[in-house]
């Protein structure tokens, strides 16, 4: 019985759509996962020389030891956000003949093996081999160690039992995450001195080996505890399983005021608003809006024009970039709906537009904060807008006929490169590279004043010749019809 | 008012489609029946050109259906759930087509309380999404708004699964008392003998992309399709 499952278990790890991907994308990830391991690796050998330094009064090992909690907290979030108990998968093992429990058992050995759970040994380990078994025995050192696994493993656990319910997971986070602060507050007030505890404890278990089993006490009743209580919730109805839940409907209805583009721009809305996809993709959006705090102060570069220009168009184009470039494969599972009807394919380019023109205008509203980094950035940041509105906007549209891989609306955009097909990536490229290239060309001709005056002016041009730029990608758009069509009809 | 003329489509060099003449006429129920892959989704796919002919045109009302968009203002259809948008609610949705046929928001409402009967109350819940409804009551969905706005042609690619069967008999009341009051044409797919023989006015058996028989109903016709259908 145990085998079937496991082939099972096999087939979908192998025949998993990641596996599907294009090289380049697997190239992508793994060269990403592979940088995140060296740097938590490098941090393992690096960590005594940080602690030395923010705890200077203090033995490192005993610093380590107090403040290890805040990395258990930190996981607890990263846990109730990122790890899935893939209950739903389960189901149509359910009328097979398998016993509950040991679908159940089934499940939850397969959650240890997550990313999650190895990456702290990326740093304990070699922080025990190189600091820890300086000051103390083998035996005791070993024993620290194992006892830390053994804490891994409860908080996995843990995290396991609480991420049954779902669809709490941001307020469990916040829970997770108010519970740190108030321990970590009254811990630095000294009210409750809990980092000193925690420290005790560990101090123990190092003068003391056998202690570590204590950990493993816990992980055998919890691994217990979450099999019975996964086979309990085995019901379709259970709340294991989530159901969309009656919803807000929030309407739109000022976009009335814009006449017929306006159903559109509801239209547009409504999809950003009501998918988990384009919801977190809209956090990217945040993301690069707040991205000015983190190169304007920090970096030498921002003396140079072209490097203020790429800030400029990525702040003020921060939603064209990371949205946009997905238009319209936002549309493509209705897209034969969009086809058939007599939808005016000009008024929802228009309604997107004009998506981009706010957005842009909005963001360099917003922008006026970095006002704190001087008036020059001010000037490059409205140079960018005026070009991220006649010229990117319209780059945008262009490339989105192009377009050929269908997105999953349903899905969370974490670590989700569907739909992100060559076309995506040589967009990314001509948007953010592109204007850069240009300026810079611009500045090596010309004097400065000369040069910012013609980057605003090629943006104004845009701008004046917008009726016939949209007849021209209108075009495109017709032409490639049939092939978007056939392209979003392929399974994502 | 539709004309298939030597129509063909190909995938990979095999004939999925293959018709010299076919002409449907204004007033028209068309059943088109055949087993899975005899092409019925492909033709209608074809007639809405959401895909390339290898060879051959199609026109409606006397305009060829890959070179002018005429076609769009007075032909609905219905094929899968890809011709719903399924983050918007139903009552929504309907305005939305509605909006695009020219319609108020108030109209759609009368238009679509005349079937209240065949959503049985089970979409009256505003507060839910589309993607969040059962199958059956989707198909319900599309189906309606395909009837929305006076079309003269509708198409509906089986529209009787999904739905249980005091629905299926509602339907094919709705299908005959709404081309009766528009003279509209309809083209329906199904499996479903029993229905098609007796909602349709002609019906075309397709079998490997190829027209096999194409009658007039009558009595016999039931008899007439069982004898085709059965080993």
């Amino acid at each position: 019985m145990s085998q079937t499952i496991n082939s099972l278990n096999r087939k979908s790890f192998y025949r998993s759509t990641y596996w599907q991907r294009s090289i380049a994308i697997k190239v992508l990830v793994g060269f990403f996962v592979f940088y995140l391991s060296i740097s938590i690796l490098i941090m393992g050998f690096t960590l005594p020389a940080i602690l030395q330094e923010y705890f200077p009064g203090q033995k490192v090992i005993s610093a380590f030891n107090q403040n290890l909690w805040y990395y258990f907290i930190f996981s607890a979030i990263l846990r109730q956000l990122f790890q899935e108990i893939p209950i739903v998968n389960s189901i149509p093992l359910l009328v097979l003949p398998f016993k509950k429990k040991k679908i159940a058992r089934h499940l939850v050995n397969k959650s240890f093996f997550h990313i999650i759970n190895f990456l702290p040994l990326l740093f304990l380990i070699p922080f025990t081999f190189d600091t820890v078994i300086e000051e103390y025995e083998l035996l005791n050192t070993l024993g620290w160690l194992i006892n830390l696994v053994g804490l891994i493993l409860v908080d996995h656990l843990i995290g396991i039992w609480l991420k049954r319910f779902s669809f709490y997971k941001e307020k469990m986070s916040a829970i997770i995450l108010g519970l740190g602060i108030g321990l970590f507050l009254l811990s630095f007030y000294s009210i409750i001195p809990v980092s000193v505890w925690i420290g005790q404890y560990f101090h123990s278990v190092l003068v003391y080996p056998p202690l570590a089993v204590a950990p493993f006490i816990f992980v055998v009743l919890l691994y217990r505890f979450n099999i019975n209580e996964i086979a309990k919730g085995m019901y379709l109805d259970s709340r294991l399983i989530p159901v969309e839940k009656d919803v807000n409907i929030h309407a739109f209805s000022w976009t009335d005021k814009f006449g017929s583009i306006g159903k559109y721009i509801s239209l547009e809305l409504k999809m950003i608003t009501r998918n988990k996809r384009t919801r977190s993709a809209f956090m990217s959006v945040v993301f690069l809006l707040l991205y000015g705090f983190i190169v304007y102060g920090n970096s030498g570069m921002a003396n140079y024009d072209f490097f203020l220009i790429f800030i400029g168009i990525l702040i003020t184009g921060s939603f064209s970039v990371s949205y946009g470039q997905f238009t319209p494969a936002w549309h493509s599972k209705y897209y034969p709906f969009l086809m058939t009807r007599d939808f005016g394919l000009k008024n929802m380019l228009n309604a997107q537009y004009f998506l981009f023109i706010a957005s842009t205008v909005i963001a360099f509203v917003f922008s006026t904060v970095y006002l704190i980094y001087g008036a020059k950035v001010l000037f490059f940041n409205f140079l960018s807008a005026i070009f991220n509105i006649g010229i990117t906007s319209h780059i945008v549209l262009w490339m989105g006929s192009f377009s050929s891989k269908p997105i999953d609306l349903s899905q969370s955009s974490f670590f989700n490169y569907q739909g992100t097909g060559a076309s995506v990536w040589i967009m990314a490229l001509v948007i953010i590279l592109g204007p850069i290239l240009y300026f810079g060309l611009l500045s090596l001709l010309l004097e400065d004043i000369w040069s910012y005056l013609i980057f605003g002016l090629t943006g104004i041009g845009g701008i004046i010749f917008h009726e016939s730029i949209m007849n021209k990608i209108l075009i495109r758009y017709k032409k490639n019809k049939h092939r978007m069509l056939y392209s979003y009809r392929q399974t994502f | 008012m539709i004309t298939l003329e030597n129509v063909v489509k190909k995938y990979n060099g095999n004939v999925v489609l293959a018709i010299d003449n076919l002409t449907f006429q204004q007033g028209d129920i068309v059943g088109v029946v055949g087993n899975n892959g005899a092409g019925k989704t492909t033709m209608f796919s074809a007639i809405l050109d959401l895909i390339q002919l290898s060879e051959g045109h199609i026109e409606n009302n006397q305009q060829r259906v890959n070179e002018s968009e005429e076609w769009k203002k007075f032909t609905s259809s219905y094929l899968d759930e890809k011709f719903l948008i399924d983050y918007l609610t139903p009552d929504e949705y309907f305005n939305l087509v509605g909006s695009l046929k020219g319609y108020a928001p108030g109209d759609i409402q009368e238009f679509i309380a005349g079937f209240s009967e065949f959503f049985n109350g089970e979409i009256d819940n505003k507060r839910k999404y589309i993607r969040s409804l059962s199958k059956g009551n989707q198909q319900k969905i599309g189906i309606v708004a395909s009837l929305i706005g006076n079309p003269q042609i509708v198409l509906l690619d089986e529209p009787f699964s999904n739905l249980d069967p005091t629905s299926q008999y509602r339907l094919r009341q709705i299908i005959k008392d709404f081309q009766q009051q528009n003279n509209c044409t309809f083209l329906i797919s199904s499996h479903d003998l029993n229905h098609v023989a007796e909602a349709c006015t002609r019906i075309v058996i397709l079998e490997k992309g190829k027209v096999v028989d194409d009658v007039k109903t009558s009595d016999e016709t039931m008899l007439r399709l069982e004898n085709y259908f059965a080993i």
